[in-house]
């Protein structure tokens, strides 16, 4: 990895030859700190400049880092809005390191864990050449909060004042105390909450300048601190990002200044073509958002094994059951349900693209739990494989149960989204909740609806697909959906209506702990995991299998599969023409 | 009759003529064999399921393996591709990526294509008779009222209708009073295609309509006294029935060729049922790797259509009275 060897580079020879190189004009095409010299000569044929093609699945929600939430939004924000901490730009468990961004060094925390206290570095600049304000930090959380971003709540649920500053009740967020001479940022939370370095590290917590109109900029979004700027935004179309000159001067460690003078993203919702391109070369990232089309795996695994690889990421493919109403509020038939679920067959229909499981916390997760399932524990059963799920005679049991929860006919409707393989998944759940004796239909919602739909009230509906990607390393936040607090009438997270007292005192315990403190309790996050899949609340049936497909123009042995914002452009570099 | 036919002095209907005719055109005949034939094997599906396949047409087959010629076969793969072609009594034309049996849904799929393109023919014949009569026969503000509402459904293509109407109705469903249609149910795509279709047959049964109602035996009718409703349905229907039969026809051929595109854009047939439809557009991402998924169903798409639609062309010529009589031949 580039990144890598330029550190040991800068171990060898000292700052002063990183001076030296500086001063060659050099310095400024790679990261910001580092001799590019060495790594020059090991890559020889690829150089800085030029324009990274990339083909993206769907397009982002909002590219304006106060209102977009999607991975799409945020794989582009990351490298425009850098926020007071960040993640390193490595590839693997590396890249769930969280590092000093606009801040000197990462959050002091004191008073048991309700105060945070950062400082601003000095002489940044927003890429309009406006200069960066402790105070713009209060300012950008403010706007997360009145443009609403689809995750306000790790605001407003832990920032002392955020809550009635969005409700209107006061003007500023009286948690949050800045000082522009110094650079200090104080913030006041209301309870400890361990994993509050990683909500400053959302894009959204990127700083933006004071005085940016407080509605969605989507656009045209506003300027911030990074790498690159976004341009020439054609919503649903294209956009651009264009090389930020002014921040090389920044010299922040570890945030890479760009190699590509420009990316320009293009959404392309057929997977096919988007691969077919990438093997062509006409493109030069496949989404790792979606997934390699079954047709074309076996070409691409053959004609591009050395700029592809499989990248298993901390996402979990589920299928949630709402447990407050018939029939999945008899833990019979969800137990019924899990036991019908072939883990293998639904890696299948994923083209091979999913890890089998039964549990939900992904193996990069602190908790995660493996071993035999406790499925139906309960009932008696409680010791299964995740791979030989679904087998006849899991069917029969399956059966069964049914029949003894005197649930067989009782009606229920399997929700899925209308894009491959998530379709395929809702298609086979339904088949199976037939194949057991329920009465199931199928409701393919169009993508871009989906989780509006699902999440309201009044559709409440029974059952149906749902993926958690984390928004940071953390199985706090994979609990979100597991956590009471998150049933709401209207983008409801917690779609399986899960309101149980053990799992609530456990994450309100476990949330306190602090993001470096995590392996001490990594016991209680597993412990938790096997009550959570004996009361099979849930079907978890696999860990997503991301596609890390670049064109033979990129340097892949360098770029970096970042695992929380995926492909780090900032550290693809094309080769030289 | 033309000039330089023999003449005969025999006694025949107009409809008996026209079945010489037909019977006399081989190539309409040719095609119509082969819609009938499209027909009993697509209603012998259940037969073929139980007793050849034994398997039903939502039953999965992901996770099983097979012993074909002494090898060991995934009916899926790992990488998700299907089995093809096995020319044995189970996947005789192979899986799709649930490892279901190809044969068992093309045909059971096929069952839902005839029958929608039969019911949606229906529901335009009956709703284009009735408004062309009317319109055609009353005139005046009737005619202007009946003429500006087909106007309005003609003014939109009519596959991008049945799309904004299918897509909106597909996840929902409708309820009208007593009626309810739930989001799968194969009455919706059958409406729509039914209503879609309404003006391009009222316009010309109207403006034959126009043109009876002026003839002789109409004006009779009047002069004894016959009532409105009466002249339609016993002077003016009857002689509308050729036209009536010709479009029932051709009517079903575009019928069932927009239930596939309505299927295959997702605002027809909703899954998991099947229809010629659903099973292309299942099969369209895996065409290079198993192009038998998208070839299978075309296959009986193409020849279930053009069997009706040259069919219905040899019909409308028997029915001509202009055209050649070939009795004699």
């Amino acid at each position: 990895m580039r990144y890598s060897k330029r550190l040991a580079t800068v171990g060898a020879v000292g700052v002063s030859l990183a001076a030296l190189v500086a001063a060659f004009g050099t310095f400024a095409a790679g990261t910001s700190s580092g001799s590019p010299a060495t790594a020059r000569a090991a890559h020889s044929t690829y150089a800085p400049g030029g324009t990274l093609e990339v083909s993206m699945g769907s397009p982002p929600e909002s590219l304006d880092p106060q209102s977009g939430y999607s991975s799409e939004s945020q794989e582009a924000d990351w490298l425009v809005y850098t926020p007071l901490v960040t993640y390193a730009h490595k590839s693997g468990l590396a890249g769930d390191t969280l590092i000093p961004g606009l801040a000197t060094a990462l959050p002091a925390v004191s008073d048991g864990g309700t105060v945070y206290t950062a400082t601003l570095r000095k002489g940044l600049k927003y890429s309009n050449g406006v200069a960066v304000k402790a105070s713009d930090f209060t300012y950008t959380i403010e706007r997360d909060l009145k443009v609403g971003w689809g995750g306000d709540s790790f605001y407003t649920s832990n920032i002392v004042g955020a809550a009635a500053y969005q409700a209107g009740k006061s003007k500023t967020i009286t948690g949050i105390v800045t000082n522009d001479a110094t650079g200090q940022i104080t913030i006041h939370l209301l309870a400890p909450y361990g994993a509050f370095d990683n909500v400053l590290a959302f894009p959204s917590s990127g700083l933006v300048p004071t005085g940016t109109a407080m509605t969605a900029l989507s656009s045209a979004p506003p300027p911030g601190v990074g790498s690159y700027e976004i341009t020439q935004v054609k919503p649903n179309v294209s956009f651009t990002l264009k090389k930020n000159p002014l921040f090389a001067g920044f010299h922040i460690p570890g945030i890479p200044t760009g190699y590509v003078d420009t990316v320009q993203v293009t959404i392309q919702t057929n997977a096919n073509t988007e691969a077919q391109n990438v093997l062509d070369n006409t493109s030069d990232e496949f989404d790792w958002g979606d997934v390699l089309p079954p047709a074309l795996v076996a070409q691409v695994e053959t004609q591009a094994k050395n700029r592809y690889r499989p990248e298993t990421l901390a996402a979990t493919d589920y299928f949630w059951l709402n447990v407050h109403i018939a029939p999945f509020n008899n833990v019979l038939v969800r137990e019924a349900a899990n036991l019908a679920v072939s883990r293998v067959a639904l890696q299948r229909l994923a083209s091979g693209q999913i890890t089998p499981t039964c549990y939900y916390l992904p193996p990069s997760i602190v908790g995660a739990a493996s071993g035999p399932c406790p499925l139906g524990a309960p009932s008696g059963n409680g010791s299964f494989s995740a791979s030989s799920l679904g087998s006849s005679a899991d069917i029969a049991l399956a059966q069964k149960l049914v029949k003894q929860a005197k649930l067989v006919g009782a009606p229920v409707s399997v929700w899925t989204e209308n894009r491959e393989p998530f379709e395929s998944f809702g298609t086979y759940l339904n088949a199976q909740l037939n194949t057991i004796g329920l009465k199931s239909t199928l409701k393919v919602i169009n993508s871009g609806v989906f989780d509006p739909t699902i999440g309201s009230a009044k559709v409440d509906p029974q059952a149906g697909w749902g993926e958690w990607s984390q928004d940071y390393p953390n199985p706090g936040d994979f609990y979100l959906v597991l956590d009471a607090r998150s049933i709401e009438p209207v983008n409801n997270l917690n779609l399986g209506y899960i309101d149980d007292p053990h799992i609530q005192s456990t994450i309100i315990r476990l949330d306190k702990v602090q993001s470096s403190d995590l392996g001490s309790v990594a016991s209680q996050w597993q412990a938790l995991e096997k009550y959570v899949d004996s009361k099979d609340y849930q079907i978890n049936f696999g860990y997503e299998v991301s596609p890390f497909f670049l064109s033979d123009r990129v340097d892949f042995a360098t770029a970096v599969f970042q695992p929380v914002f995926g492909d780090d452009w900032s550290t693809f570099e094309l080769k030289s023409s | 009759m033309v000039a330089g036919e023999p003449y005969t002095a025999t006694s025949v209907t107009p409809y008996r003529l026209a079945l010489r005719r037909l019977r006399h055109n081989y190539t309409a005949l040719f095609f119509g064999f082969l819609f009938v034939l499209v027909v009993v094997i697509c209603l012998l599906a259940p037969e073929y399921a139980r007793y050849i396949a034994h398997t039903g047409p939502n039953d999965q087959h992901i996770t099983d393996v097979l012993n074909i010629n002494g090898k060991q076969v995934d009916v899926v793969s790992l990488t998700g591709v299907p089995i093809g072609p096995t020319w044995h009594s189970r996947f005789f034309l192979g899986a799709d990526s649930f490892g279901r049996d190809l044969a068992v849904r093309l045909l059971y799929g096929g069952r839902t294509s005839l029958a929608i393109g039969a019911m949606a023919t229906a529901v335009t014949l009956c709703l284009a008779t009735v408004l062309g009569l009317a319109s055609g026969y009353y005139r005046g503000w009737v005619d202007g009222v009946i003429s500006r509402i087909l106007d309005i459904v003609w003014a939109y293509p009519a596959l991008l209708l049945a799309i904004a109407i299918g897509v909106s109705l597909a996840t929902g469903g409708i309820s009208i009073g007593p009626i309810v249609l739930n989001s799968g149910s194969i009455f919706i795509p059958t409406f729509i295609i039914g209503i879609v279709y309404v003006p391009y047959v009222a316009r010309p049964i109207r403006a034959e309509v126009l043109a009876l109602r002026e003839r002789e035996f109409v004006e009779a009718a009047r002069a004894l006294g016959f009532s409105n409703l009466k002249i339609m349905a016993t002077e003016i229907l009857p002689n509308l029935s050729s036209t009536i039969v010709v479009f029932a026809a051709l009517q079903l051929a575009h019928s069932i060729i927009l239930e596939a595109a309505l299927s295959y854009l997702g605002a027809g047939v909703q899954p998991p049922a099947s229809s010629w439809g659903t099973l292309l557009a299942s099969g369209t991402p895996l065409f290079t790797v198993a192009p038998y998924l998208t070839l299978a169903p075309a296959t009986l798409l193409v020849a279930a259509c053009l069997g009706i639609n040259i069919f219905g062309d040899g019909l409308r010529q028997a029915l001509d009275p202009r055209g050649r009589v070939g009795v004699a031949r």
